[in-house]
């Protein structure tokens, strides 16, 4: 069975992010929208929705959504599991499995993420056996923990940090033509980036994501169904997750290739292993940046760079739509658009590819998406048009 | 931050299903143990179940002797719980201990921070417990002055 072509994402589905604590819906009712909003989309009744894979501490499984969606049948319920938001986009993997092999027709990816009613959803660490020896050393939060690897990656490989605020200050370009983008209008230079206030060394402010309430949902399917819809076929034509071993929860004691860098040694491999493409086919890339350092990572282990040209590669020129050698996240990102969990990323890929980004990429048939660089499980994507198969 | 300021945030101790509680007992008798494949005889770091190199079920808690090198560092100028804002900004630590297979564990630096690095020598100190440090006693990490006694 081959997965290259064989499912497509058919509907996109977003509400608006609002800061933090601020949706005037309750996280399960964005979440109804943003799923109704994907079917619409598609052209898909929401009754004829069977399946669902969220990823991360989502708190909205499939049977809490089949009944305001008034679901036929619920089939296929499921979770990318661990690793915080690592298993975006995987979970669109998940979803392909589930229709390559018979069990599902219409499954919805999702994720919302609403504070107004659960309170901050970063502010805790993964609850395991390693929580005390975390918390006795004042260590709670996800930056925290991420700030660790890139200290190493900025002292130990040589990466300068100019490259990860190279990131930062693309985000926050893109962020400026996006409306829908937390920092729609704004006017953060990089000199604002690398002036701003501390947050946990290495990072600064402006390297560290901000937490959005809102949903996102995207509507996959066959490829064959797919091209019955409304819209045309966003491609999935390849996707890995997990993690490189030993290791698991366990990542201070990663290997050395793995720590200073982002989760991906295996997870990037097997992707292009299993597409038959390489980074050269990349148009433009969505790489989640939780945090902006992991994302230099992210691209080294995809192959973009190494950490020895990572500051050549990794700059506004080289990064931005539509000229760049590699736009990324050309929403804005994580840092500058809003972080739903990072989901919203793969909405952008499909909008890129599309045509319909606030900042195209002209021609752009081949999409890499990755997700949650740094967690303890990773994965990544490579969706693309019909010119791409 | 001087050894008696050093906070813990929130309760700390023994995870509920018991496969750490050895690490936090030793350190409360003034010892600083990690867990050793009593077969293999590797290092083993998160606390485990099972040896992840040859399978064996029978691990070891071995005393070690708490000096280490930064493998990483951070500092953290944010307050993140309520716990930490007066004794910010904090280095928490990496450290790796060529005693026990390099093995890597959390800390939290306490004394003159000069010459923080990756590669910088560190010893252990045991925080003996207090209502600072939630009842339990938490091993804490120095920077190595030459010549420094004691
Ligand atoms: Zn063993």
């Amino acid at each position: 069975m081959n997965l290259k072509g064989a499912t497509a994402i058919a509907g996109i589905g977003q509400t608006p992010n609002y800061k933090r604590a601020t949706s005037p819906d309750s996280e399960q009712k964005a979440l109804l929208r943003a799923i109704v909003a994907a079917c619409e989309d598609a052209g898909v009744d929401p009754s004829d929705v069977d399946g669902f894979c969220s990823y991360g501490p989502d708190r909205n499984d499939g049977t809490t959504l089949m009944h305001g969606l008034g679901l036929k049948e619920l089939r296929w319920s499921t979770q990318g599991a661990g690793g915080g938001g690592g298993a975006i986009p995987g979970a669109v993997g998940v979803a392909a499995a589930a229709i390559m092999t018979g069990q599902a027709e219409h499954v919805i990816v999702y994720r919302a993420t609403v504070e107004r009613d659960y309170g901050r959803f970063n502010v805790t660490i993964e609850q395991d056996h390693r929580n005390s020896h975390f918390t006795s050393s004042g260590v709670m939060v996800a930056a925290q923990i991420v700030a660790f690897r890139t200290q190493r990656m900025i002292e130990t490989l040589g990466v300068p940090r100019d490259a990860m605020d190279a990131i930062s200050a693309v985000d926050y370009l893109h962020a400026r033509n996006n409306p829908r983008a937390m920092a729609f209008e704004n006017t953060v230079s990089l000199e604002d980036i690398q002036n701003s206030r501390w947050i946990v060394e290495p990072y600064r402010l402006f390297n560290c994501s901000r937490e959005t309430d809102g949903a996102a949902a995207i509507l996959v399917t066959s490829a064959e169904r797919a091209r019955d819809l409304k819209r045309e076929p966003i491609y999935l034509l390849g996707v890995a997750q997990g993690a490189a071993g030993p290791g698991g929860v366990c990542w201070e004691n990663y290997s050395e290739e793995e720590f200073p860098l982002a989760g991906f040694s295996s997870v990037a491999r097997r992707l292009w292993d299993s597409s038959g493409l390489t980074h050269k086919d990349v148009d433009v890339a969505q790489i989640y940046e939780n945090f902006s350092g992991p994302a230099v990572g992210a691209l080294i282990q995809h192959g973009f760079c190494t950490p020895e040209t990572a500051a050549a590669f990794c700059t506004i020129e080289n990064l931005r739509a539509p000229d760049g050698k590699l736009p990324i996240n050309t929403d804005g990102g994580c840092l500058a658009e809003g972080f739903v969990h990072g989901i919203g990323g793969t909405v952008e890929a499909v909008r890129q590819l599309r045509g319909e980004s606030a900042n195209p990429v002209p021609g752009a048939k081949v999409c890499l998406v990755t997700g949650g660089p740094a967690s303890t499980l990773v994965s990544s994507a490579l969706f693309g048009t019909k010119a791409a198969l | 931050m001087e050894l008696h300021e050093a906070p813990v945030i929130g309760p700390i101790g023994p995870y509920f299903d018991g496969v750490d509680a050895e690490y936090w007992r030793a350190l409360n008798q003034g010892e600083f143990k990690i867990q050793r494949c009593a077969k293999c005889r590797i290092w083993l770091w998160g606390a485990t179940w099972r040896c992840s190199a040859c399978g064996a079920w029978d691990i070891a808690w071995e005393a070690v002797k708490p000096e280490g090198v930064v493998y990483s560092w951070i500092r953290t100028h944010q307050a993140f719980a309520p716990e930490v804002k007066d004794v910010l900004p904090y280095v928490s630590l990496l450290v790796a201990l060529p005693h026990a297979g390099d093995k890597k564990v959390m800390g939290m630096l306490v004394g003159d921070e000069t010459g923080l690095r990756i590669g910088a020598r560190v010893e252990g100190v045991i925080q003996p417990a207090s209502a600072k440090t939630g009842g339990q006693a938490v091993m804490r990490w120095r920077l190595q002055r030459s010549g420094r006694s004691g």
